[in-house]
C-alpha cells in the first residue's frame, strides 16, 4: 500500500480513530499488528497473483528473533541464539534478493568452465525485506549487547517489526527507540496531528509534485520497465541533467516516504528517527552519510563497520573497514555489480576527504565550493546507482564526458520547483531561518503546497524508488 | 541522531500549528470547492445547434455534466444514447437530433450521443453527472448492440477493456468483465464525490492533450502550462471528430456478416441497466420516449437474425407491458448503414421521418 494512495486514506480513516480508541488499553498491540499486516499484505508483485507467502515470511522472521531474544535472555548460550538469529535473517535476505544475482553470476563462471548453467530462480524480491529484516536483526544484536531489554510480549514485538508507517523503507529503528514506545501509555496530544499532518503534507509534496515529476525525466534518458532508454542517442547536457534530476528524485522520494512515515506515526503516537538532513547541503563525504538516509547508515556504522574494530586500529585497517562497510552498504541497495561500485565509489571519496581534510589547502576551501564538490561526486556516483545495468552506466558516464552537445529539453518548471526547494533548505540552515518559519510564509508554502498537489495528481501515481529494496 | 533530535522543530520543514492549520484547510477546501464553479465562469462554453460533444472528449463527464445543464435549459428534449445517436458517419447537421430539428423546424432536440455509451454506463453518467436532467422529454435510445454477445453484455468472466470504464459501478462483484484495483476503484469513487476531481479531468482532456499536468510539462518543458489554457471549450464542428468516410457502406467497409448469438433478455445486465435508466429518469420527472435501434439487419447470418427479431419482439413486449412510449426504427435499406448500428446520412433522415410520423412520438412531444 503506498501512502499516497487513495487506498491508503481508506486503510488509514479506518485504522486511525480505532488506535485513538485502543491506544491505551491491551488491545492496541494487537490492533497495531493487525493493522501492519494487512497494510504489508495488501502487496501483490507486479503481473503476479497475490499470495500471503511474503506475509508469512515477514511473521516467520519476526517469530524467529522473537525466540531467539527469549532464548536469549533465559539461557547463557546468547551467542548461539544470536548466530542463529543473524544467520537466519543472512538467509532469508541471501535467497530473497541476492539468488538471482549470484546465480546468474555463477553461470558466467561455470559457462567459462563449459559446466552446464544452473536454473535462474523464480523470486519475487519481497517488498521490505531489506529493511525489516536489518530492524528485527539490530534488535537481536542490542539485546546480546546489553543495550536493549528483552521483549516478552510475542505481539508487542511483531507490532515493533511490522508497525506500519516504516514497515517497508524505513526508517530502520532501534528496539531501543522504538520498544519503549510501544510500552508505555501513548498520549496523542493535539499538537502530535498538526506535527503528523504538517510532516505528511512536507512528504507528500515531495513525492507527488517533485519526485514524480522528474521521475518521468529520468526516466525518459536512463530507462525503466515501461520506457526504453535513451543513453546512446542522446546528448552530453541531458545525461548530466537526468544525472541531477535523479540525484534531486532519490531525495525528495525517499526523504517524501519518511516524512510521510513519521507524520503517520507522530500522528498515532510515536516518534520515528529522523532520517534526512538536508544531505545535498553537506561540504564532505562523511557529513553526507551522517544526513542521508541516516538509520540505515547509523546501522552499518554500529553493526558493521565499529564491530569490524573502527578506527581504532591504525588507518591501513580504518579505510579496508570503511571500504567493506560501504561496498556492503552498496550490495544492501541492490543485488547488481553497480550497486557494489556505487559503494566502492563512495568508500574512495570518504578516503580522499579524509586524507584531504587534515590539508590546509583543503579547509581553505569556501563551504560553497566544497558543497558543490560533494553534490557533483554524488551525482555521478548516483549514474551507477540508477543504471539499469554496467554496460548503461559506463555508457551514461561516456555519453555525458563525450557525447554531442544537444538541447536538454529539461522541463523549466521541474527546475522552479527543485531550485525554491533548494533555496528552501539553505535558507533554513542561513540567518533566512527566522524567516522561513515567520507564520505567513509557512501558512502560505502550505496553503500553495496544497494548491500544487491538486493538479500534480492528474499525473499517475509512481511507487517509491526504496521498495525495490 | 540523539533522542531529542526526534522532535526538533527544524525537521519538519513546514511545521503548522492548529490555528494555522485551521486557516490553511478551509482556504484550500474553500478552493476546491468554489474553483470548478470559478473556472465554469471562466471558460466559455456555447454549443450552437445541433452541438454534439466532441469524439476526443468523450471521456469528459465535467463537460457532459455542464452540456447537460445548459442543455436543460435551452431545450425541451434531449436525445441520450451512444455512438449511433452521436453520428459516426455523419455532420452534425445530419445527426439524429438535428434531422428531428429540421423536421420541426425549430431546435428542439439536444445531441445527447457519446461514443461508446452503453447501458450500464448511462446509468453512472446519468446519477453521477447527469442531475440537471429533470422534468425533460427524454428520447432514450436502446442500441441492442450491447446484447449481441456476452462481452459486450458485460455478462462475460473474462476481463476486456470495457468502454467508459469509470461510469461503471465500482463496487458491484458481479460485474467479472471489469477487474480494476482498488486503488482505481477509489480514484473514480473520488472523481464522483470531489468536483474539483472531474474538473481536472476536464482540463486535462481540453487543454494537456490528455496528458497529466507533469506529463504534459515534460513533453513541453519550454512552455507554460497557463498559456495553452485558451479558457474556450471547443465547439466547432470541424472537432468533432466523426469518421473520415461519410459515404461508404458496410458492405464497401468490407464488413463480415456476423452469427451474434445474442443475450436472453432476462439474463441482460445491459438490459436490466436499461430498465434502470428508465425509472431513473422518471423518477428524475422526465417523460421518456424508447427507440429501440436503428440496427443493421442486414448484416445477421439468418439464424442471428432470427434471435434478433425475437429479442426484439420480446423488448417491445416489455415497453408496451409497461406502458412506456417506444418505437422500433425501421430496418434500413442495406446501403444505409455505415456498420451495425450507424446509418448513414440517408438512414438517420429516414429514420427521423418514420419517428415524426409516429403517432405516440407524435403525441409524446406535445
Amino acid at each position: 500500500m503506498l501512502f499516497h494512495t487513495w487506498t491508503f486514506a481508506a486503510f488509514f480513516l479506518i485504522v486511525y480513530p480505532i488506535h485513538l480508541f485502543v491506544k491505551n488499553t491491551r488491545f492496541a498491540k494487537y490492533w497495531l499488528l493487525v493493522a501492519s499486516c494487512v497494510f504489508y499484505g495488501w502487496w501483490r508483485p507486479q503481473g503476479r497473483p497475490w499470495t500471503p507467502a511474503y506475509l508469512y515470511l515477514m511473521l516467520y522472521c519476526t517469530i524467529v528473533d522473537y525466540v531467539a531474544g527469549r532464548l536469549m535472555a533465559a539461557t547463557t548460550r546468547r551467542k548461539m541464539f544470536l548466530a542463529i538469529a543473524v544467520v537466519n535473517h543472512l538467509l532469508v535476505l541471501g535467497y530473497c534478493k541476492y539468488a538471482i544475482f549470484f546465480t546468474r553470476n555463477a553461470n558466467v563462471l561455470l559457462g567459462r568452465l563449459g559446466a552446464p548453467a544452473l536454473p535462474i530462480p523464480d523470486i519475487i524480491l519481497p517488498i521490505g525485506v531489506s529493511f525489516y529484516t536489518f530492524q528485527a536483526m539490530s534488535y537481536v544484536i542490542d539485546l546480546y549487547r546489553g543495550d536493549v531489554e528483552v521483549e516478552r510480549h510475542p505481539v508487542r514485538f511483531a507490532a515493533f517489526v511490522t508497525l506500519f508507517p516504516q514497515l517497508v523503507a524505513g526508517p530502520i529503528e532501534r528496539g531501543a527507540a522504538l520498544l519503549p514506545q510501544l510500552r508505555r501509555k501513548v498520549r496523542v496530544h493535539l499538537q502530535n496531528v498538526t506535527d503528523g499532518l504538517s510532516l505528511f503534507l512536507v512528504g507528500f509534496f515531495k513525492k507527488r509534485a517533485i519526485a514524480d515529476f522528474l521521475a518521468i525525466y529520468v526516466e525518459s534518458v536512463y530507462g525503466s520497465d515501461r520506457v526504453a532508454s535513451t543513453l546512446g542517442t542522446c546528448g552530453s547536457p541531458q545525461v548530466i541533467l537526468a544525472t541531477f534530476a535523479f540525484a534531486w528524485q532519490i531525495y525528495f522520494d525517499f526523504s517524501g516516504y519518511t516524512d510521510m512515515a513519521r507524520g503517520l506515526a507522530k500522528m498515532m503516537g510515536y516518534n520515528l528517527m529522523v532520517n534526512f538532513n538536508k544531505p545535498y547541503l553537506s561540504a564532505d563525504l562523511g557529513e553526507f552519510w551522517k544526513r542521508w538516509h541516516i538509520s540505515l547508515s547509523s546501522w552499518f556504522r554500529d553493526y558493521v563497520y565499529i564491530p569490524l574494530g573502527g578506527n581504532r586500529r591504525g588507518r591501513a585497517r580504518t579505510w579496508v573497514n570503511m571500504f567493506i562497510t560501504m561496498v556492503v552498504s552498496g550490495f544492501w541497495h541492490g543485488a547488481a555489480w553497480t550497486f557494489v561500485i556505487w559503494g566502492f565509489l563512495h568508500a574512495l571519496g570518504l578516503a580522499v576527504t579524509k586524507l584531504l581534510q587534515p590539508t590546509k589547502g583543503y579547509r581553505r576551501v569556501p563551504k560553497p565550493v566544497k558543497q558543490t564538490l560533494v553534490f557533483c561526486f554524488v551525482c555521478f556516483a548516483w549514474i551507477f546507482f540508477r543504471a539499469r545495468s554496467l554496460g548503461d552506466a559506463l555508457l551514461a558516464v561516456r555519453t555525458a564526458v563525450t557525447g554531442p552537445w544537444l538541447a536538454p529539453t529539461f522541463p523549466v518548471a521541474a527546475l522552479i520547483l527543485c531550485l525554491a526547494v533548494w533555496l528552501h533548505q539553505a535558507g533554513s540552515e542561513s540567518r533566512l531561518h527566522n524567516l522561513l518559519h515567520w507564520a505567513p510564509v509557512r501558512l502560505a508554502l502550505a496553503t500553495g503546497m496544497l494548491v500544487y498537489l491538486v493538479f500534480a495528481s492528474s499525473s499517475g501515481v509512481q511507487q517509491f524508488i526504496y521498495f525495490q529494496f | 541522531m540523539h533522542k531529542e533530535d526526534r522532535n526538533r522543530p527544524d525537521l519538519i520543514p513546514v511545521r503548522l500549528s492548529w490555528k494555522q492549520w485551521l486557516i490553511v484547510l478551509p482556504v484550500w477546501l474553500a478552493f476546491l470547492g468554489v474553483g470548478p464553479r470559478l473556472w465554469e465562469r471562466c471558460e466559455m462554453f456555447a454549443p450552437g445547434r445541433d452541438y454534439r460533444v466532441a469524439a476526443g472528449l468523450r471521456d469528459d463527464y465535467a463537460l457532459f455534466s455542464r452540456w447537460s445543464r445548459i442543455a436543460a435549459r435551452e431545450y425541451p428534449a434531449l436525445v441520450i444514447g451512444d455512438s449511433a445517436i452521436w453520428g459516426r458517419y455523419v455532420d452534425r447537421e445530419d445527426t439524429l437530433p438535428a434531422q428531428l430539428n429540421r423536421r420541426l423546424e425549430e431546435p428542439r432536440f439536444a445531441n445527447f450521443g457519446i461514443d461508446g455509451l452503453h447501458n450500464v454506463a448511462v446509468v453512472g453518467l446519468l446519477r453521477h453527472y447527469g442531475g440537471a436532467i429533470r422534468n425533460k422529454r427524454v428520447l432514450l435510445q436502446f442500441n441492442p448492440l450491447w446484447m449481441q454477445s456476452k462481452r459486450q453484455d458485460l455478462t462475460g468472466d473474462k476481463e476486456f477493456p470495457v468502454n467508459h470504464p469509470r461510469l461503471l459501478p465500482q463496487f458491484d462483484r458481479t460485474l467479472k468483465c471489469y477487474r480494476a484495483g482498488v486503488e482505481e476503484r477509489l480514484s473514480v469513487w473520488a472523481e464522483r464525490s470531489f468536483p474539483f476531481s472531474s474538473l481536472m479531468n476536464h482540463v486535462v482532456l481540453n487543454y494537456y492533450e490528455n496528458l497529466g499536468l507533469q506529463h504534459w510539462m515534460a513533453r513541453h518543458p519550454y512552455r507554460c502550462p497557463a498559456e495553452v489554457i485558451d479558457w474556450h471549450i471547443p465547439t466547432d464542428p470541424a472537432r468533432d471528430g466523426r469518421a473520415d468516410d461519410t459515404t461508404s457502406n458496410w458492405e464497401q467497409r468490407n464488413l463480415r456478416r456476423q452469427n451474434w448469438r445474442w443475450v436472453a433478455l432476462e439474463e441482460s445486465r445491459q438490459w436490466a441497466a436499461f430498465k434502470e435508466i428508465l425509472s431513473l429518469l422518471e423518477s428524475r420527472g422526465n417523460r421518456v420516449f424508447v427507440l429501440v435501434g436503428p440496427f443493421n439487419p442486414h448484416i445477421m447470418e439468418q439464424e442471428s437474425l432470427g434471435r434478433y427479431r425475437a429479442l426484439r419482439a420480446q423488448i417491445e413486449t416489455w415497453l408496451r407491458a409497461n406502458h412506456a412510449d417506444y418505437h422500433v426504427a425501421l430496418d434500413l435499406r442495406t446501403e444505409e448503414y455505415g456498420d451495425a448500428s450507424h446509418p448513414l446520412a440517408p438512414g438517420y433522415r429516414r429514420v427521423a421521418q418514420a419517428l415524426c410520423e409516429d403517432k405516440r412520438f407524435q403525441a409524446w412531444l406535445e
